[in-house]
């Protein structure tokens, strides 16, 4: 056989003229758009059909599933009020873990999430924790606080976890949040709450949900043209500055005046306090989970894994009194150590960015179960 | 002003629809001229200068070539246009290489050069290249001189290839531009195939390989071996995908305007020997320093040992043309000294029967050495790309492990997608424009493009050639 191919016997095709050309015409279309379909459903994007719950606000219907393919693979199993869910339904103390898309974990599947590898490990040691991983994307502290009835009414939790970072106080003061706190005159914060507003395109939502190419062009819509998006998500991804930082929130350093160093304390204290007010019956854990540094050499910056955010809030917290401290800076680095994979990023995704992958959920569900072991004893 | 642009989309739209209005031939090219220096200034108005300075000297030069009967004088004036724009190539492109070349000799003697501040104007390599072969095609009198001086203008101005190619030659342009520009639907579904196809390439594969390059050749000591080895391999790909897809997105505004432009790159990576390779990438390139440097340096007329030192030289000189920098000289030595070394080994022969395996371990020879040698192609410096070759051969093979799975796919892709279309030549889908589903199927792919494009879209890598 020769290597170039020299095949000339294919007859020319006859065009095709009048209603039959355009018959063939939607036919062709029809089968893209088909297998575009099915090809996104499958592999790439779904998102389950939402509803309104008052308190609750947007959730996935309950028995929903959302598949999410974009960074990492999983099809996430969702329960009530948008609940993740884990390996077991029952059990006899509850916990409830709240936090953002790090705690959601769309990327991976459901029973490789810290929440789920937590729940499997107490109950390996012996604790009938029942764990409920009500994380949602884009959560702040002020959502946290201002959920709490509903989920002190729903679950009773024993602890509440609160998978949290530098950005979940920050955003917390933002005024074009669902919601967020303002500082009165006498230091105190007041919670604001405004209904989603969102709630009203409810149907069209559901439209473009129940096609995973509408999803998928949404998405792409809102990340290429945020205005001409077809759907609302939910609130902006903004943020605000800590008030009393005087426009720095950067984490207290040696280098810092001791007026930011105070005013960022003070700035995360509030909110802790309000915490502790809006979860009166549990016991509360602070899970942080921080970022890798980054390994490119940044002129002038310390690209250490104790130079974010994080770390500074860390050490806040560290020195709080009624919150326990989960944070995972000694595990990832162990990991990173002895594995030599970083705790974020997955195959389809840049390098050492984005959400957890597998062996990050290990490594924080490990730190998390230790904790939780100790405050169950 | 870049392809993947709504500004482009923008001057595109515009200029058809002022060729739609204004029909004379004459209002038509200056249409098109207004364009490519609307298109062009858009990076920097300052350089049109210099393009309007290329063009007219070398417009006169070959008029004078024409009229001219006295050989001296139309070697001199050969020369002397060869002379200047050479000059301004070296100035703009080479003078800051030539500055710390010298300086790493003069280092020993307490000597130090300080740096000029020189800005390279875009396509300054292409658009060089085109005036050059002109000039000389019309003094060898293999080309008509062009007809006026807004015919040569709207040649070297062209937009759609005017920043990275392909290469033109006017013999292949000017008769095209006196037919006339020719609206059809023929052109505009095969220009829109061409260019969907270009998108894909560009946006979805290249910049998605671009996420793991990027990073393996910007911090390539943070990797393990196996993930810099993968790295290596993809950009081979990356850069096939980049330029290739650059190329049909020319081919494919230049075919809306009714202009065919060169092929560039032919199923490259199916190659069964390095000479072939060359035979089908960058082919407008390849060809032009086949005609214009290898054969006048002797090319295969003087014995084998010659033709091979001509293939040599002609491949160090190609290297250097890609960027003023010991990397492109050391890539393009390496291209040489392989071409060289395959030509002693295979005697002059091509491989040319289809065989299983042999074909294919053939191909991934040629693929591997490519992908290898464009280390020196991709590192920013030469401490980068010992840095790489460290990893690639194991010498500290520990580091961080990332496998970025769509590497490892497009990859894939390219052998298997490649080897399929040069043997099968499915060439019946989408050749005749007037069936039904072509449509489609060119609107599915502007689709797919948009859906699964790389979240950030990068320059072209032959924009800084």
């Amino acid at each position: 056989m020769k290597l170039v191919n020299n095949k000339t016997s294919r007859k020319p095709n006859t065009p095709v003229n009048g209603a039959g050309y355009w018959l063939l015409f939607a036919r062709s279309a029809f089968l893209i758009l088909l297998s575009f379909e099915l090809v996104i459903r499958i592999f790439i994007m779904k998102n389950p059909a939402i509803e309104y719950k008052p308190g609750w606000g947007l959730v996935p219907l309950e028995n929903s599933y959302r598949v999410q393919g974009l960074e990492g693979f999983a099809i996430t199993h969702l329960m009530a009020n948008g609940e993740v869910s884990t390996p077991y339904a029952d059990g006899d103390i509850s916990i409830v873990v709240l936090g953002d898309s790090t705690t959601r974990s769309a990327q991976v599947s459901n029973s490789a999430n810290y929440v789920s590898l937590t729940e499997v490990g107490l109950r390996a040691r012996g604790i009938n924790a029942d764990l409920h991983n009500l994380g949602r994307r884009n959560r702040g502290v002020a959502d946290h606080v201002y959920i709490a009835p509903y989920v002190n009414e729903a679950y009773q939790p024993e602890i509440v976890v609160l998978q949290i970072n530098s950005l979940s106080f920050e955003m917390s003061y933002h005024e074009g949040r669902e919601s967020y706190f303002v500082v009165q005159e006498n230091g105190e914060l007041e919670l604001i709450h405004n209904e989603n507003p969102h709630a009203d395109s409810l149907a069209l939502t559901n439209l473009v949900s129940s096609s995973g190419l509408l999803s998928l062009l949404d998405y792409r819509l809102e990340k290429t043209f945020p205005q001409l998006k077809l759907a609302q998500r939910q609130v902006a991804d903004v943020t605000a500055e800590l008030p009393g930082l005087n426009g720095t929130n950067g984490p207290p350093d040696q280098n810092s005046q001791e007026i930011t160093v105070r005013g960022y304390s003070l700035s995360i204290l509030s909110q802790i306090n309000a915490l502790r007010v809006a979860y009166p019956s549990s016991k509360l854990v602070l899970l942080i989970i921080p970022y890798p540094p980054s390994f490119v050499p940044i002129p002038g910056q310390d690209a250490s894994w104790t130079s974010n955010k994080d770390h500074g809030l860390a050490q806040v917290l560290e020195r709080t009194d009624g919150v326990s401290l989960v944070y995972t800076l000694k595990s990832f680095q162990e990991l990173y150590r002895a594995t030599h994979v970083l705790p974020r990023g997955t195959f389809n995704s840049e390098f050492n960015y984005g959400h957890l992958n597998r062996l990050g959920h290990q490594a924080v569900a490990a730190d998390l179960i230790a904790l939780l072991e100790e405050l169950l004893k | 002003m870049n392809f993947v642009s709504p500004q482009f989309a923008l001057l595109l739209t515009t200029v058809l629809l002022f060729l739609a209005i204004f029909r004379a031939a004459g209002w038509r090219k200056f249409i098109l001229l207004l364009a490519s220096c609307v298109f062009y200034a858009y990076w920097d108005w300052r350089f049109l200068g210099l393009l309007v300075l290329v063009t007219v000297m070398d417009y006169y030069i070959s008029i004078w070539l024409v009229t001219s009967h006295n050989e001296r004088t139309r070697k001199a004036m050969l020369l002397a246009s060869v002379a200047v724009n050479l000059s301004i190539l070296g100035y703009f492109k080479y003078t800051n290489f030539f500055i710390d070349s010298l300086n790493l000799v003069l280092a020993r003697a307490g000597f130090n050069l300080p740096e000029l501040q020189i800005i390279l104007p875009i396509g300054i390599s292409f658009y060089i290249f085109e005036t050059l072969s002109y000039v000389i095609d019309v003094y060898r009198r293999h080309a008509e001189p062009a007809e006026s001086l807004l015919d040569y203008a709207v040649f070297v101005t062209f937009f759609p290839r005017l920043v990275a190619g392909p290469i033109m030659r006017a013999a292949h342009f000017l008769p095209q531009l006196k037919r006339g520009i020719q609206f059809s639907r023929e052109n505009f579904v095969v220009g829109a195939q061409f260019f969907a196809q270009g998108l894909l390439k560009k946006i979805v594969v290249a910049d998605t390989l671009a996420m793991l390059t990027d990073t393996v050749y910007g911090i390539p000591w943070v990797f393990s071996s196996l993930v810099v080895w993968l790295g290596v391999l993809a950009f081979a790909v990356q850069v096939y995908f980049d330029f290739s897809g650059y190329s049909d997105m020319a081919t494919g505004v230049a075919r809306l305007l009714g202009f065919e432009l060169p092929v560039n790159f032919n199923l490259p990576f199916t190659s069964q020997s390095l000479t072939e390779f060359w035979g089908r990438w960058h082919i407008s390139l390849s060809t032009w320093m086949r005609d214009y440097v290898y054969i006048p340096l002797g090319g295969n007329r003087h014995g084998a040992t010659r033709t091979n030192l001509n293939m040599f030289i002609t491949m160090l000189i190609g290297g250097l043309w890609h960027g003023a920098s010991w990397n492109f000289v050391i890539w393009g030595g390496l291209h040489g000294l392989a071409l060289w070394a395959e030509r002693i080994f295979s005697r002059g022969k091509q491989p040319q029967a289809w065989s299983w395996p042999g074909s294919l371990l053939r191909a991934l020879g040629v693929y591997l050495w490519v992908a290898i040698a464009c280390v020196f192609f991709r590192s920013p410096n030469l401490i980068i790309a010992a840095e790489v070759f460290k990893k690639l051969l194991f010498i500290h093979p520990v580091g961080a492990h990332w496998f970025f799975a769509p590497a490892a796919f497009y990859m894939l892709i390219v052998i298997i997608g490649g080897f399929y279309l040069r043997l099968r030549k499915p060439d019946g889908f989408l050749s005749d424009y007037r069936q039904p589903h072509v449509i489609p199927v060119i609107a599915a792919e502007f689709l797919f493009a948009f859906l699964f494009a790389a979240g950030g879209t990068s320059p072209f890598i032959y924009f800084q050639f």
